[in-house]
């Protein structure tokens, strides 16, 4: 029996739902297992039905659509929230640290602090590999785990050098494995859009960074997509 | 056993042994030194770079599907460096009857000289002698020395027309400036020993990230996780992935209770594996002192000072008595 | 699959019988024959979900069948229970050492289970008491959450009768409940029990292991005369995976039952 999946966008740049249709042979295989209600970028509008899974993208952003999250997670049986600004509030977040009232007068929400969240796909955009397996375990009824380990691990089984070695300021060695480390494939530091894995040695690197690039950059870096130390995880193996 | 070959009978060599083998060795790839297949002579390099990953990813990969273990053609390892042939030996040893490797009696080991760097650490637990292989190439100006040192790569050679010349001569062994002996029955003892050490422990630990880097590079280190993989066409792939003891799900039993709770505990777990534990299992410590792990290492920790360290902590204990 | 000729391959069983022994855990009758030891354990799968690590618990000897105590506890055991009367489940193994049955002939036992830890040692005594001649006073101390939550109450009512002791231990408990109300320490402490000739097998959950090796010690039983089943996170069960060391021990290959003296230094490291 196909599980009725609705994918809704919050304050993003829906970004994880062009990845998602970036690899469409995936996606098209999904499609076997669950049955598409409400999908914009698909044409698919659907806000009022019962859903077995519900993917959202973005952080909320004032009543309308903290209001809209908390009448999807009555709607749903598991949320799936993806992407950074779900995890960790992305870019937007930034606002947050600001004084209050130049911009907005609240700040964004993450998904997991309004409403209940079953899973969190992290990343910016997210690695869909990841999203698929966490929707077809979903599918089985298996539990779904992230990864547990820093980028590092998987860095080096890409057999890659280490970035921080070569005066790069690299958030490799506190962020979540799990994206396969594409950017330092591609030659780019981490940035951390993954959030922080278990046990992050937060210090230690704010060691090896701040006499890199200074205490401000390195303040800097670490909260690109939000705050990697204060993430709310419910799929970490804990 | 010594002869002198020029570049058109190593190549002659290698086409011989490729005819009957999977050649793998250590080639060029992207400016990279890595292991690979190889398929012609020319992508050998001797001497023979450091790659960042040992050729554990041939044999046992990142992931191995467990529908697919049956290990067909035997394998030559052609270009691979002294300390990599003994961990080789070692790995296949602990994997023997597990049908996930390639038999030891499937495998020929064609070493070559290497070019250590300031990471490198093989002669502190031995004296850098070049014993395990079937044969040995060095350069020597425009041709190369090919050693013979098994029945094997004497038939290899003798298969080949190649002239053996009857002085006994042996490749010459590693030397590395300033890395000091470390005697590893005392080592063992002292990582074993945990009394009043934790401290010590603690503190590496406080510097370590837990990233699991060092373990990914080791070629001794095979920690696996099972894993359940569903794809889109309704299949289950029951595979082995690499893991490592540093994941801070990796001890855990049921109900999340947590064996090493947290980094200091797996950290020392790490090194009594490799010093202690392995040793009492069948007398092979699980490092080869190629220094891959303190080159991978985003903390800068460096693993060859911590056990030179953990030996003379012992020393300061023993003199307070 | 894993291929058939790897050390991973599953033999599949027909399940016979399903007993929901409490909420969430059920007992599992798989027809063929399983040729273990009391305190071994097998792998026991589930396609699209993975494994868990559970002790037959039927008695040894049975040939037609054996069987498998299953708790819901994480989605893979939660999965397992789904499975009917009919269904197939897959089964590697059996792994491990089991218990040192030799050790026991002619001494006094003493078995001590915590909850699930009854599971592997109801094979022990099912074997012990089919050569009891062998063996002195046997004594089974059996610790529960609640009343409602004992675990093979009806063997417990006939070992009652063939072994030498049986106590039940509840920590919350109705009147009339005919064993004891409290801690598993507290019956433990006042056992009476010759220290000379007895051997203590303990499986149980791992905080309980060193309160009940206090006792022990306290009562002056020597540390070569205990032995401990352990539950560790098992991936391969073939010593390969390193998931399940002791210190300089495999759960999986030297174990999992070791001699306390033998293990006590390396718990922890």
């Amino acid at each position: 029996m196909k599980k009725s999946l609705a994918i809704f966008s919050l304050t993003s740049c829906e970004g994880c739902q062009f990845e998602m249709l970036n690899h469409y042979e995936t996606f098209n295989g999904l499609l076997k297992y669950f049955e598409i209600k409400n999908f914009r970028l698909g044409q698919e509008n659907n806000f009022d039905e019962n859903f077995d899974i519900a993917i959202i993208e973005g952080s909320a952003d004032g009543e309308e659509q903290i209001k809209f999250l908390k009448k999807i997670r009555k709607q749903s049986k598991v949320i799936v929230a993806i992407g950074a600004c779900a995890h960790l509030g992305g870019i937007q977040s930034e606002r947050n640290s600001l004084p209050q009232g130049i911009f907005h007068k609240k700040p964004t929400k993450i998904v997991p602090a309004v409403i209940k969240t079953e899973y969190i796909i992290p990343g910016c955009p997210i690695n869909h590999a990841e999203l698929y397996h966490c929707l077809l375990d979903i599918y089985w009824g298996k539990q779904f785990f992230l990864p547990d380990l820093a980028v590092c691990f998987e860095c080096r089984v890409n057999e890659n050098e280490c970035l921080i070695k070569s005066g790069k300021p690299c958030l490799g060695p506190i962020t979540r494995s799990g994206c396969n480390s594409v950017c330092v494939n591609a030659g780019e530091a981490c940035l951390g859009c993954r959030g922080a894995k278990p046990e992050p040695n937060i210090e230690k690197l704010k060691k090896i960074l701040e006499p890199m690039i200074g205490e401000k950059e390195t303040e800097n870096i670490m909260t690109i997509y939000g705050d990697l130390t204060n993430e709310i995880d419910p799929s970490a193996k804990k | 056993m010594k002869s002198v070959v020029s570049i058109h009978q190593l190549g002659q060599i290698f086409d011989f042994i490729k005819k009957d083998y999977r050649v793998l060795g250590t080639k060029e790839e992207n400016g990279k030194p890595i292991f690979g297949e190889i398929s012609s002579a020319r992508e050998i390099l001797i001497p023979t770079p450091k790659t960042i990953l040992p050729f554990k990813k041939l044999i046992y990969p990142a992931i191995l599907d467990l529908a697919k273990t049956e290990n067909g053609k035997p394998v030559a390892f052609f270009g691979m460096t002294n300390c990599d042939a003994e961990a080789l030996c070692v790995f296949l040893d602990k994997f023997k009857d597990t049908g996930l490797v390639p038999p030891f009696r499937n495998i020929l080991v064609i070493s070559t000289t290497c070019v250590p760097d300031e990471n490198c650490f093989c002669t502190a637990f031995g004296n850098g002698k070049i014993t395990n292989f079937d044969l040995h190439i060095t350069k020597e100006k425009d041709q190369y020395a090919i050693f013979s040192g098994s029945a094997l790569g004497r038939k290899i050679l003798k298969l080949n027309r190649i002239k053996v010349s009857n002085t006994i001569s042996k490749p010459t062994a590693v030397k590395l400036e300033n890395v000091r002996k470390i005697q590893l029955e005392k080592l063992g003892k002292a990582i074993d020993d945990k009394t009043g050490k934790l401290p010590f422990w603690q503190e590496i630990a406080d510097e370590c990230f837990g990233c699991g880097a060092c373990t990914a590079v080791c070629p001794l280190c095979f920690c696996t996780g099972k894993d359940f993989e569903n794809d889109a066409e309704g299949g289950c792939k029951h595979c082995l992935k690499w893991d490592s003891c540093y994941a801070k799900s990796f001890s855990e039993i049921q109900n999340h209770f947590d064996l090493r709770p947290s980094n200091v505990n797996r950290l020392y777990n790490w090194y009594h594996h490799k010093f202690v534990r392995s040793p009492k299992e069948d007398g092979e410590i699980l490092c080869t002192g190629c220094g891959r792990c303190i080159k991978a290492c985003p903390a800068y920790l460096n693993q060859h000072r911590i056990i030179e360290t953990v030996q003379n902590y012992t020393k300061v204990i023993d003199k307070s008595k | 699959m894993p291929n058939q000729d790897s050390k991973f391959k599953y033999t599949s069983y027909e399940i016979i019988k399903k007993e929901e022994m409490m909420p969430g855990m059920f007992l599992f009758r798989l027809k063929g024959r399983l040729d273990f030891k009391p305190g071994q354990f097998v792998q026991a799968a589930l396609e699209h979900f993975g494994e868990g690590t559970f002790a037959p618990c039927s008695d040894p000897n049975q040939k037609d069948y054996f069987e498998l105590c299953i708790r819901g506890c994480g989605s893979t055991s939660n999965g397992l229970i789904t499975l009917l009367p009919g269904d197939e489940m897959l089964v590697r193994g059996p792994y491990g050492n089991g218990w040192p049955i030799k050790k026991l002939w002619y001494k006094d036992t003493l078995l001590i289970a915590g909850g699930m830890g009854l599971v592997p040692l109801r094979p022990l005594i099912f074997e012990m008491l089919r050569s009891k001649i062998n063996f002195d006073k046997i004594t089974l101390v059996a610790g529960f959450k609640t009343d409602e939550h004992l675990l093979f109450s009806h063997d417990l009512e006939i070992w009652r009768k063939k072994l030498s002791k049986v106590i039940p231990v509840v920590e919350i408990g109705s009147k009339n409940f005919w064993g004891e109300i409290g801690m598993i320490t507290e019956p433990l402490k006042n056992l009476v029990f010759n220290k000379k000739k007895t051997i203590a097998l303990i499986c149980g959950p791992e905080v309980m292991v060193p309160f009940v090796n206090q006792v022990l010690e306290e009562k002056g039983l020597p540390h070569n005369q205990i032995y401990i089943s352990y539950e560790r996170r098992m991936e391969c069960g073939i010593g390969i995976c390193q998931h399940c060391n002791i210190g300089s021990h495999l759960v999986c290959k030297d174990g999992p039952i070791f001699r306390y003296d033998q293990i006590k230094e390396e718990v922890g490291k």
